[in-house]
């Protein structure tokens, strides 16, 4: 059960008093509403006198409970007895039906076992999916949403109440009506499909256990198995589809058939009786997440804040499975629109964890309320951004800073791979060797406006990095230490927006082979060998024209001497920024996103020739 | 083999990269010191890891 649907009988036993407890909430409401700043003074006070009314309907309707002075801050999920009451009714209700539509289809089968024909029981197993018993299975499953979800969907109404001050008329609507009915379809099909391939399990196991019974008659048949040890012959019947076959229809036509189907049957009925429990924790859990999305889904639409509300995934247990985790952890690092799913249907979704790859296709619904595979323990938490930038949390209450989000650590996160780039453009940058040339083709371009990305937070970003930021960019990126929080020009953001911002500007992509030059103060001449592989995850700063290299190069480096394949991508700096300085900064530099490798060629001296991989 | 080196993680020196016991590692050959390569690139002071990532490099 979840956590929400807890009963403080305490607090429902209060006396309340209605009319204050009412004058209370709205106070704790209207206090938020400001405080959150979704809305403004003057939004609130035409609502006051809804929410008045909205908010003694609720409370009559929950009787209780009494919603005190600092309401707001905590998020009351109590149920009241009535409703408690429904749900768990609803719930046996429910897990009754699922061990009944279990026992009709097994006694079915066992007729047919008995009637000592495989092909039969196989043929009830293969019409089970258009049998009564999914028409059962599916009206339970809607008679539990029905249940369910209004009572959900209204707590979760009279929380977001209590928290955001902000009023929401839930109504089922068809779209939700018929989320149910698919629901209850695929549910009622998917456990049929279970149940018959659990039995088929079952059977081919006690039959498997049986086969040393009818040895006898298996040699009288197959004289090749006779003299051999007990293994070989199992093993021989086993990869024999003719002899598997034959020593199925002697088990099932002999005295074994009563010892298979009396495993069979206590097999099953234990079988039965757990997966009615998990089967209801996961329709309720389902529901559940279904009812906040669509109580969400109203009181976002119906406060105009659809376009400014984001989720993130969590778990209710604190133990999510491997596919859950990854979605929890990509997500607290960028929570995703709120009416985005958290994975694409039908798509694969892998993940490796300590070494060992899980695989995901979501094809049984859109992944979109939390609930993401069966018997999940998840559900989601809606942040809505708010006028100042930050992100108030519908579950915590808290309000949160981006850089309090978890730095995602996928490895490609920080090649620039995921940074949102604009349209590439080819450039033939070989020819660019000469300042005067360079400087020439970066102002042609910038007023022509063809090339570059002009986009102001990529801008500032670039801008920020041919500055005073440069060192403290790179030295971050290559700490792996992203998340941490940058001023840039008077905006608050993180070194990891700042470096996805400065790889959304390679979108300069080289139309030839290029020569590229970097003067350093690292003797890789000496520390390395020819094939040796050099990785940066900070960005690896190049020149087009090798004179200004020379310029960095401090005695005992070595000057790199890189080959760059047509295709590259890379980034022009001055071409970014040259309208906010009017000119270049005299490097002709090329800069090339971070994750970049190089693989030593060659060394003469202290030049080291490098390709850039 | 080929040798697979990060560079500019600490004192814009290049560093081998090493997996060992399941660990990433960056190693300073010159000064025989070992960071691990977890944000922070933090030194691994452990006596017994530093002589076993070494041992295992050479």
């Amino acid at each position: 059960m979840q956590d929400t649907a807890k009963t403080d009988t305490a607090q429902v036993q209060q006396p309340v008093d209605k009319t204050k407890t009412s004058l209370v909430a709205l106070k704790a409401a209207l206090d938020l509403a400001s405080k959150t700043k979704l809305v403004s003074h003057e939004d609130n006070h035409k609502k006051v006198k809804a929410m008045l009314e909205e908010a003694k309907a609720l409370l009559k309707e929950l009787r209780g409970p009494a919603v005190e002075e600092n309401a707001a801050a905590k998020v009351n999920n109590a149920l009241n007895p009535d409703q408690q009451r429904q749900i768990d009714l609803a719930t046996e209700q429910f897990k009754q039906s699922v061990v009944r539509v279990d026992n009709q289809i097994l006694a079915q089968y066992i007729q047919a076992i008995q009637n000592g024909s495989y092909a039969e029981a196989e043929a009830i197993l293969n019409n089970a999916i258009s049998s009564q018993q999914v028409q059962t299975l599916m009206f339970a499953l809607l008679t539990i949403g029905t249940i369910l979800l209004p009572i959900y969907a209204r707590q979760r109404i009279q929380n977001l109440l209590v928290q955001f001050g902000l009023h929401t008329v839930f109504a089922q609507t068809p779209s939700s009506k018929q989320a149910l009915q698919e629901q209850a379809s695929k549910g009622a099909e998917s456990h049929v499909h279970t149940i018959a391939k659990d039995l088929k399990n079952g059977l081919d196991d006690a039959i498997e256990e049986e086969l040393p019974t009818v040895r006898a008659g298996m040699e009288e048949r197959f004289p090749q198995l006779k003299g051999k040890d007990q293994k070989d012959y199992l093993d021989d019947v086993r990869v024999n589809a003719e002899m598997y076959k034959y020593a199925r229809q002697l088990v099932l036509s002999g005295a074994s058939r009563d010892t298979v189907i009396k495993k069979l049957q206590e097999k099953f009925s234990d079988v039965s009786k757990r997966r009615a429990e998990v089967i209801a924790g996961n329709e309720s859990n389902r529901v559940f997440t279904l009812s906040q999305f669509e109580a969400d889904e109203q009181f976002l639409a119906q406060n105009k804040l659809t376009d400014k509300a984001y989720k993130r995934l969590v778990s209710n247990t604190g133990h999510p499975e491997a596919i859950c985790k990854a979605i929890i952890d990509a997500t607290h690092a960028r929570p995703i629109p709120f009416k985005q799913d958290f994975l694409p249907l039908n798509k694969e979704f892998k993940v490796k964890v300590d070494g060992k790859m899980y695989k995901f296709t979501p094809t049984y619904e859109n992944l979109r309320s939390g609930h993401i595979h069966v018997n999940c323990h998840c559900r989601y938490e809606l942040l809505i951004k708010r006028e100042d930038g930050t992100w108030i949390n519908s579950y915590t209450g808290k309000i949160e800073n981006e850089v309090d989000f978890v730095e995602l650590l996928h490895p490609r996160d920080r090649t620039g791979k995921f940074a949102k780039k604009g349209d590439s453009h080819l450039v033939d940058v070989s020819e660019l060797n000469t300042l005067a040339k360079f400087n020439d083709f970066i102002e042609t371009n910038y007023w022509e406006g063809t090339f570059g990305d002009h986009r102001p937070e990529v801008e500032d970003a670039v801008r920020a990095y041919q500055g005073h930021y440069y060192d403290a960019i790179n030295l971050h990126a290559r700490a792996a230490n992203l998340g941490q929080p940058l001023n840039v020009y008077g905006q608050k953001t993180t070194y990891k927006k700042t470096v996805d911002n400065i790889n959304a500007a390679a979108n300069i992509s080289l139309s030839k082979d290029t020569t590229l030059y970097r003067g350093t103060e690292i003797p890789f001449h000496r520390t390395n060998d020819v094939g040796d592989t050099i990785n940066s995850r900070s960005f690896l700063s190049t020149t087009a024209v090798k004179e200004v290299s020379d310029n960095f190069k401090h005695e005992g480096g070595s000057t790199l001497v890189i080959t760059a394949k047509k295709g590259k991508k890379v980034i022009l700096p001055d071409l970014v920024t040259f309208g906010k300085r009017g000119r270049t900064l005299g490097e002709a530099e090329v800069l090339m996103p971070t994750g970049s490798s190089l693989t030593i060629t060659r060394i003469d001296g202290d030049i080291v020739y490098a390709s850039l991989n | 083999m080929t040798k697979q080196y990060m560079v500019g993680t600490v004192d814009d020196k290049p560093l081998l990269m090493v997996t060992f016991d399941g660990n990433k590692y960056l190693v300073d050959m010159d000064k025989k010191e070992v960071f691990s390569d977890i944000t922070g690139i933090p030194q691994v002071t452990d006596k017994d890891t530093v002589e076993a990532v070494l041992k295992a490099v050479e």
